[in-house]
């Protein structure tokens, strides 16, 4: 057969548009494509930076012109996890003579230094995800009980609720601290594990509410009808149909709102000081400490993101209804 | 479902009791923590009141209301704001509606890379802003020798430098937040019917009267909410600027919730004042949240 | 007006034919139907068409011009999709005026243009709201109008009337066939519906799994169908079908029936199957209930049609036809109906290749 003027040299197997068959919309696709790749790569440097440099030296970290190509050690990490004490020039010769050293201290023994404790790093982590956990908790529970009923039953004056609900996370958090202070420190409840676990449930409460409701609109009401019908009663309905049924709606909820929790700042910074606080404002005050030690900040920067970079990838079908708070869900 | 009715033992709640026992702790708990605070604060901010000081709240007035609005130093942290919020704003969602003109034909790949791109957004803001500081460091930073200034002698000091230190602040707020835009924009382009652009190419319309008189129209709303979130973000913005310049230098960069934190947190703890300036920010975001809302309700209906 | 003519056209994805190797001429003025159950390809053909869709083989002429690798705009042709796909932020003259703007027209002459499509469409009082206002059936007459306004070389309709209520599809199909008559404009027109294709097509192509079935007039494709498929897609309920046997010029089925097959087809069946296995089919309408027919059967069941009754008969418990009567009398359930058919409208099927086998035409 004889081939018709324009026809394209590659064949054609997808589904498209005579106008986007041929060299130039095809190149125009890999331009995009490409550019892409490339606004990827700039937005991702940030991170692949942090996480480089918890892996130098010190000097490395802060070399002039930074270092991209390095020997990579865990002194980093050492020095965020322990206390250390400058020794004198003849401690470091007694200490090279010591043989009962373990890796770390020869790595702190590198930079003149003896290790005389744990630093409080492991303690302000920990605090974080049990703060985060059991206010994580707190909030998904209290919320996909209020979304249910929402969701179904007719609730006087429902959307002023949700409208109220809503606004109070639109809040900027240092308007209601002052207050709060005032009432956690009459109460005994400043810098406590349960102070920061109440505010952060409220916090994430209204939007656990608004999300799972979304999730529950979603499922159809004749499942649970039909279940009325054969003679459960309203709460077993919804402990055997609705919550299986939302279970993808739970857990994005409580991965949202566990992430959070886990990146709350502000906060933190006002209601702890010691005995409850936790990484993110932990990190800042490092700052101010002596020398900057960046492989260090860098080392527990990692430490607060990474849990955070791998549930990002865990909720990405979810991303657009978490950060809309359910209204969106198409997409 | 093959479990069977258990029997009943007793009768079981109506609905309206269920309904009321659902709600009531989320009612509860937003009552006492948000309500409660706000009026606590309202009653505050007519006082003369430190938290460390061993005197019981005065009651003065509006005077904490006219001490912010008459002095000229208050007025600078509503503008710093403004501008970080203007910028930041206007710059995301360029770079995010960019973005998501790149990223809506699909090509191999393009899953992991529209999920890699929207990582920072999940980020803790402070974590990053320290990060960043270290980034924008003027000899051993790595920001200013991928702009090519790879003289430290005549390399801009980002966080030395009023006008720079805001820029600072700006592109890393641009950098976590553009994702949030472009994923709001992805959405509203995969709902643009493809039938659009197919009678748009029997009529011969160009790409540009496509992308005016389709594209953009349709997207609109949810740009808008876009907008509309992000800017009430930024009037609350605290936590990056805290991590990279600490309100400095000076006080070039301290956005209102900075320094309402140190009038309320560091110094004298005026808390009177701090619960006045507290209220003055309040009502300026209320306004924005009601038309975000409003917003949201109309996507979410239309 | 253009003729359109498709050779050897195909839409195939990898092993995968959308659309079969198909031709197909489109005469110049003519009102063409492509029906099918959805997934056929029709509506794939239309695209192809329209180049909303690149074809993987074959070609495309209008005109004899080959318009195969042609942008759509290139075409001159004009789509009306189920959609409508009206600019909802411009307003009924806008949406009407936009072909005409991109094609650089005076703005005097878009506005004579305007006005003239909507007095011919009567919706001159509707030009100045917006699409979204409007009802469906407006919305489609607004498209109508911006399909018309740019005078296409053809009409590509791809189920104009799908999303309308019953009672506006049928007001806007006889719009369509007036204005397709006033106009003389090359139509091809996609729908699932065969009776919106009956009442428009000047020719129906019937199409199923990817491929042509048969391309004739209304009338053709309902008395004289090409095969199986089409017997049973056309007409509502279908042809009845009833298989059976070819013996000595005698149609032998059910339990000892025989049906003494009308002699100027009996040279055709010879050559087709000499004797054995064969397909009878019929329409509702050749059936004559009579008590010296051929057949026996008994009333399965009947209802009530308005001017006629159908009669739902039992052939040896193994078949159900169905059976136009008149309604003057009642037939009990189980009852015995004897009836004949029409010598002229009784049809054979080919039990393997499913293909009509027709009478051979005297030359």
């Amino acid at each position: 057969m004889q081939q018709s003027p324009g026809a394209p040299r590659q064949p054609i197997t997808s589904s498209t548009r005579v106008d986007q068959v041929g060299f130039r919309p095809q190149l125009m696709r890999g331009i995009k494509a490409g550019l892409a790749v490339v606004a990827m790569i700039i937005m991702l440097i940030p991170a692949v930076w942090m996480g480089m440099t918890a892996f130098k030296s010190r000097p490395d970290a802060v070399s002039v012109p930074p270092k991209v190509f390095f020997e990579p050690t865990v002194e980093g990490f050492v020095s965020l996890l322990t206390k250390r004490r400058q020794l004198t020039g003849e401690e470091i010769d007694a200490y090279k003579q010591r043989i009962d050293l373990s890796f770390a201290d020869r790595l702190a023994l590198k930079r003149g230094q003896a290790i005389i404790g744990q630093s409080d790093f492991p303690k302000f982590l920990r605090n974080s995800l049990i703060i985060s956990t059991v206010s994580t908790f707190f909030s998904v529970f209290f919320g996909v009980l209020a979304a249910y009923a929402f969701s179904r039953f007719k609730v006087r004056g429902e959307n002023d609720l949700l409208f109220f609900i809503l606004s109070t996370r639109m809040l900027p958090p240092v308007v209601v601290t002052i207050p709060i202070f005032l009432m956690y420190r009459a109460l005994n409840l400043y810098d406590t594990h349960f102070g920061l676990i109440l505010l952060y449930t409220a916090f994430n409460l209204s939007f656990a509410v608004w999300l799972l409701k979304g999730f529950i609109d979603e499922i159809p009401r004749e499942y649970e009808e039909a279940a009325l019908v054969d003679g459960y009663t309203r709460l077993q309905a919804f402990r055997k149909i609705v919550l299986p049924q939302s279970m993808t709606g739970i857990a994005a909820t409580t991965v949202f709102s566990f992430i959070f929790a886990w990146n709350e700042y502000a906060f933190a910074l006002m209601l702890t000081a010691d005995v409850a606080r936790t990484a993110p404002p932990s990190l800042p005050s490092r700052i101010g400490t002596g020398g900057v030690e960046w492989a260090a900040i860098a080392a527990g920067s990692l430490a607060c993101l990474v849990p955070v970079i791998l549930l990002t990838f865990g909720l990405r079908q979810h991303l657009l209804r978490g950060v809309t708070f359910g209204a969106i869900r198409k997409g | 479902m093959s479990v069977s009715p258990t029997p009943r033992t007793r009768r079981p709640l109506s609905d309206r009791n269920i309904t009321l026992l659902f709600i009531m702790p989320t009612m509860v708990i937003l009552v006492l923590m948000n309500v409660y605070p706000l009026f606590y604060s309202l009653y505050l901010s007519f006082t003369d009141y430190s938290v460390i000081s061993a005197e019981p709240p005065k009651w003065i007035g509006l005077e904490n209301y006219t001490t912010i609005l008459s002095d000229q130093r208050f007025w600078s942290h509503f503008a710093v704001t403004g501008r970080f919020a203007f910028l930041s704003v206007g710059l995301q969602m360029l770079v995010g509606f960019g973005l998501a003109l790149l990223i809506r034909e699909k090509f191999r790949g393009s899953g992991l890379v529209t999920t890699l791109i929207l990582v920072p957004m999940m980020l803790s803001p402070v974590v990053v802003g320290v990060f960043w500081r270290l980034m924008f460091n003027p000899s051993y930073g790595i920001f200013n020798y991928l702009l090519g200034f790879t003289d430290i002698n005549t390399a801009p000091e980002w966080l030395g430098q009023p006008v720079l230190a805001l820029w600072a602040i700006v592109i890393v707020d641009v950098w976590m937040w553009s994702p949030f835009v472009m994923l709001l924009s992805l959405a509203g382009l995969s709902a643009i019917p493809n039938y659009l652009y197919e009678a748009a190419a029997i009529d011969r319309a160009g790409a540009w009267f496509q992308f005016r008189r389709i594209t953009l129209p349709q997207v609109m709303p949810l740009l808008l909410i876009a907008v509309l979130f992000r800017t009430i973000e930024a009037l609350k913005q605290f936590d990056l600027v805290m991590g990279i310049t600490g309100g400095g230098p000076g006080d070039a960069t301290e956005m209102v919730s900075v320094r309402l934190y140190r009038e309320a947190f560091q110094g004298q703890f005026d808390t009177g004042l701090s619960s006045a300036l507290a209220y003055i920010v309040l009502i300026v975001i209320v306004a924005i949240s009601n038309l975000y809302i409003r917003q949201l309700n109309k996507v979410r209906e239309g | 007006m253009a003729t359109i003519e498709l050779r050897g056209v195909e839409k195939r994805f990898g092993d995968q034919y959308a659309v079969k190797p198909m031709d197909l001429t489109i005469e110049s003025g003519e009102f063409v139907v492509l029906l099918g159950p959805s997934g056929c390809g029709k509506t794939t053909t239309l695209r192809m068409i329209s180049g909303l869709e690149a074809v993987t083989g074959g070609a495309i002429t209008f005109d004899g011009r080959d318009v195969t690798w042609s942008h759509p705009s290139d075409r001159d042709i004009a789509f009306v999709c189920q959609f409508f796909a009206l600019y909802s932020h411009l307003t009924c003259h806008d949406n009407i005026a936009f072909p005409l703007q991109a094609r650089g027209e005076s703005r005097g002459e878009v506005k004579r243009q305007v006005a003239e499509v909507a007095e011919l469409l009567q919706i001159g009082h509707l030009l100045n709201v917006r699409p979204g206002a409007l009802s469906g059936g407006d919305q489609q007459r607004v498209a109508l109008a911006r399909a018309l306004v740019r005078r296409p070389a053809a009409f590509l309709m791809d189920e104009p009337l799908g999303a309308l209520d019953a009672d506006f599809r049928e007001t806007m199909r006889a719009e369509i066939k007036r204005l397709h008559l006033e106009q003389k404009a090359t139509t091809v027109y996609v729908t699932h519906d065969q009776i919106e294709a009956m009442a428009m097509g000047d020719k129906i192509v019937v199409m199923s799994a990817a491929e042509v079935q048969q391309v004739g007039s209304p009338a053709d494709v309902y008395y004289d169908p090409a095969n199986l498929f089409v017997a049973r897609f056309i007409g509502s309920p279908g042809m009845n079908l009833l298989s059976g046997r070819y013996e000595q010029g005698v149609f032998r089925f059910g339990t000892d029936q025989s049906y003494t097959v009308p002699a100027d087809v009996k040279p055709a069946l010879e050559r087709a199957i000499g004797q054995g296995e064969l397909i009878l089919g019929f329409r509702p309408e050749a059936v004559n209930v009579q008590p010296s027919g051929p057949i026996a059967s008994k009333v399965y069941a009947s209802d009530l049609h308005g001017g006629y009754a159908m009669l739902h008969l039992d052939i040896g418990g193994e078949t159900v036809v169905h059976a136009r009567a008149g309604r003057g009398q009642r037939y009990a359930m189980d009852s015995e109906v004897r009836f004949d058919l029409d010598p002229e409208q009784v049809r054979f099927f080919h039990p393997a290749t499913e293909e009509a086998i027709r009478k051979e035409q005297v030359s």
